[in-house]
């Protein structure tokens, strides 16, 4: 009876002892003295490195090497086979894991799992070239560049000097305080990158990219995540796709090429050219020119330099321009203000609004315009909508088709031509008091009147008047097909 | 107010409207004119008003309308494999969950960092395998969507799923090698759940679109 019971528990305690691990861990220690001129190398995998930097020329190589097994032995036997190989040659020190051949055995080395773990201090001013992959890579203090290449781990890169080259794949990168350039790829993690004094040269696919503070200009490219990019001396550029791009704080000049994602550029020193489409274009406070090129695209604007736009299938809304505005649109209202320079646009299907220009050119189609306090003259043209010019103190060309023209001209002292047509509309044209024109009128199906004295000379009708207001100083034609023609006075 | 013509249509309406309309019509013959082919389509109208041959009629149509069968509305299919595509994504996080949870794998991976117990493997393997067959069933409904990628986006999903593949492939020769380190099993499970996404946001906008 005693010994069943004894078998019995051996039985439970059989599958506890089958599931019980045992874990080996042994360390390896060299240091060894760096000569100038020598760099420092490290291949390694399946494991994390940590490196930092002392002032000495001495390499400290210390690492934990780890193995677990169903059983003690073997968890010590496999990790005694792992090597760390250092090699001493003119150029370099090279340090490399080595693990050991595993036979494929379902009962054999299958059961085996290992790890190694770096911790290496280099001289500060050694150049590093690290390779790793299945694990993490932690920098601090490399002062004479470094070439860091990991997969599957974050790498973390701190405090550095010189120019650092950094690729990862399947992780994130985050680097930060580094005097001197970094030349940066990762694909599938997000990129951290902070206080870069030199360039910065960045690419990415399928993560966030966050850069702030890069002392002289930073390119980026990514796709399929979002790119924020703030206070960067220096000209910048970011080409990205499916992702957002907000820019802002940039002393150079800004280009940002994006495709399906919002471009948002505010507070830009110098020149920004904004590509983007079937999104959004925000602007703010850009000291230079702005340059937008859009599809699919609302875009709007404010405080900036000489803009140059063309987006369709959006609403144009921009305001504060210093100098000249080119905007070109389509399918979507456009609406200006206070631009000081000559102002041209050109749109189809959406209503025109502009106040406060310089001279101002509009070509629409299919729709209205309207626009007011210009400081110039008015050239306008459209179709199938109605043309609202109030306060426009230079010449004035209005051709209309299937619309009402109405028309305020606040001219003074010089000769400021007005010409005028429409039709199956009315005209109405308000003049001041003094006004002096040579007036030509001619309508079909429709009136002629005037608040204003005229002085005819010739036939007259009342679809067709030629003379003159005032002293007859400057040419004033307008011509109706199947509307009224109005002259007010204001 | 001057009654004018134009006001007469308003006048037959508003009956404050119509001592003025009269007024107005005793010197207007073409408002006069008007008002009597009013009149003369007002009669014609009462005349050609016609009872039902049967006062069932329409309950009879309601009726019949009624017992037709009902056409399943289009949306239903997509329904179904909205519902789908949602229970499998439920699935495949909650054995996302199961697995490497904070319950789970995170407690064991913090009771000991570099290695897996062998129940704690068994249970990662276990459902690893029930995770996997709830992603291969959410690829199937994005397949279509993938093997006709014709928008950008879908081309980017097909381009990453290729990625996370090769990167899955490569990971887990290295897992069955290595197959108690927890770090490559957090970054397997890591890549898996990467995957699940993009898949589901392929079966997502598929639908939206």
């Amino acid at each position: 009876m005693i010994g069943r019971t004894k078998i019995a528990i051996l039985l439970l305690a059989l599958p506890v002892c089958a599931l019980a691990r045992e874990e080996y861990t042994r360390t390896f220690d060299k240091t060894v003295t760096l000569q100038p001129g020598q760099k420092f190398r490290l291949e390694h995998s399946l494991g994390d490195i940590e490196i930092h930097t002392h002032p000495s020329r001495d390499v400290i190589i210390h690492t934990d090497i780890k193995a677990s097994a169903s059983n003690a032995n073997d968890a010590k036997s496999f990790a005694d086979k792992i090597a760390v190989l250092v090699e001493n040659s003119a150029g370099m020190l090279a340090v490399r894991t080595k693990y050991p051949e595993r036979p494929s055995s379902f009962f054999g080395s299958n059961n085996i799992s290992y790890t190694v773990r770096y911790s290496i201090t280099a001289p500060e001013t050694a150049p590093v070239e690290i390779q790793n992959s299945f694990g993490a890579v932690q920098a601090t203090g490399l002062k004479a560049g470094s070439d860091i290449r990991t997969s599957h781990g974050a790498l973390t890169f701190r405090n550095g000097r010189g120019t650092q080259r950094l690729l990862d794949s399947f992780a994130n990168i985050e680097v930060s305080n580094n005097e001197g350039d970094v030349q940066l790829e990762d694909s599938n993690g997000a990129v951290t990158v902070s206080d870069v004094s030199g360039l910065l040269n960045l690419r990415n696919r399928f993560g966030a990219v966050n850069v702030s503070r890069v002392g002289r200009g930073a390119t980026v490219t990514n796709s399929n995540g979002a790119v924020h990019l703030t206070d960067v001396s220096g000209d910048s550029l970011v080409n990205n796709s499916f992702g957002e791009v907000t820019v802002a704080g940039l002393q150079g000049n800004m280009s940002v090429n994006n495709s399906n994602g919002k471009v948002d550029a505010n507070n830009i020193k110098g020149a920004a050219t904004l590509n983007t489409s079937f999104s959004s274009v925000h602007f703010s406070n850009v000291g230079g020119a702005v340059r937008v090129t859009a599809t699919n695209s609302s875009v709007e604007g404010h405080n900036a330099g000489p803009l140059n736009l063309d987006t369709s299938f959006g609403a144009v809304n921009v305001g504060e321009i210093r100098g000249t505005a080119e905007i070109k649109g389509s399918n979507g209202a456009v609406t200006v203000a206070n631009i000081s320079g000559q102002t041209n646009i050109r749109n189809s299907f959406g209503l025109v609004r502009a106040e406060s220009t310089g001279p101002l050119t509009v070509h629409n189609s299919n729709a209205g315009v309207k626009a007011s306090d210009v400081h110039g003259d008015a050239i306008v043209d459209t179709s199938f909508g109605a043309v609202l010019l109030d306060g426009v103190t230079g010449a004035i060309t209005v051709g209309n088709q299937n619309g009402a023209v109405e028309v305020t001209s606040t001219a003074k002292g010089a000769c400021r031509p007005i010409e005028i047509h429409t039709s199956f509309s009315a005209i109405r044209l308000h003049l001041p008091g003094d006004a002096s024109y040579r007036l030509s009128a001619k309508t079909s199906f429709g009136k002629i009147s005037s608040a204003l004295p005229i002085s005819t000379s010739g036939s007259l009708s009342s679809d067709s008047i030629s003379g003159t207001i005032g002293h007859g100083q400057c040419e004033l034609r307008l011509t109706n097909n199947n509307g009224d023609i109005s002259i007010l006075n204001h | 107010m001057k009654f004018e013509c134009g006001d007469l249509e308003r006048a037959l309406a508003v009956p404050e409207l119509l001592h003025e309309a009269r007024e107005h019509l005793k010197n207007c013959p073409a408002c006069r004119s008007e008002l009597r082919l009013w009149n003369e389509i007002s009669s014609a109208a009462g005349a050609l008003h016609e009872d039902w041959d049967s006062p069932e009629l329409w309950p009879r149509i309601k009726s019949a309308i009624a017992a037709e069968p009902k056409q399943r509305p289009v949306w239903w299919s997509d329904w179904k494999m909205w519902a789908l595509a949602a229970s499998i994504v439920v699935a495949a996080g909650l054995l996302f969950w199961l697995n490497w949870g904070p319950g789970n794998f995170g407690q064991e991976q913090a009771a000991n960092r570099d290695f897996l117990t062998e129940q704690a493997l068994r249970d990662v393997e276990k459902n690893e395998a029930a995770y996997t067959r709830a992603i291969d069933r959410l690829y199937q409904l994005a397949e279509p969507k993938l093997q006709n990628a014709r928008s950008p986006l879908a081309v980017n999903s097909r381009e990453k799923l290729i990625l996370l593949d090769s990167a899955i492939s490569d990971l887990r020769t290295n897992v069955q090698q290595n197959r108690f380190n927890a770090s490559l099993q957090m970054e397997l499970a890591a890549l898996y759940r990467e995957k699940e996404r993009t898949l589901q946001e392929l079966v997502t906008n598929d639908r939206k679109n």
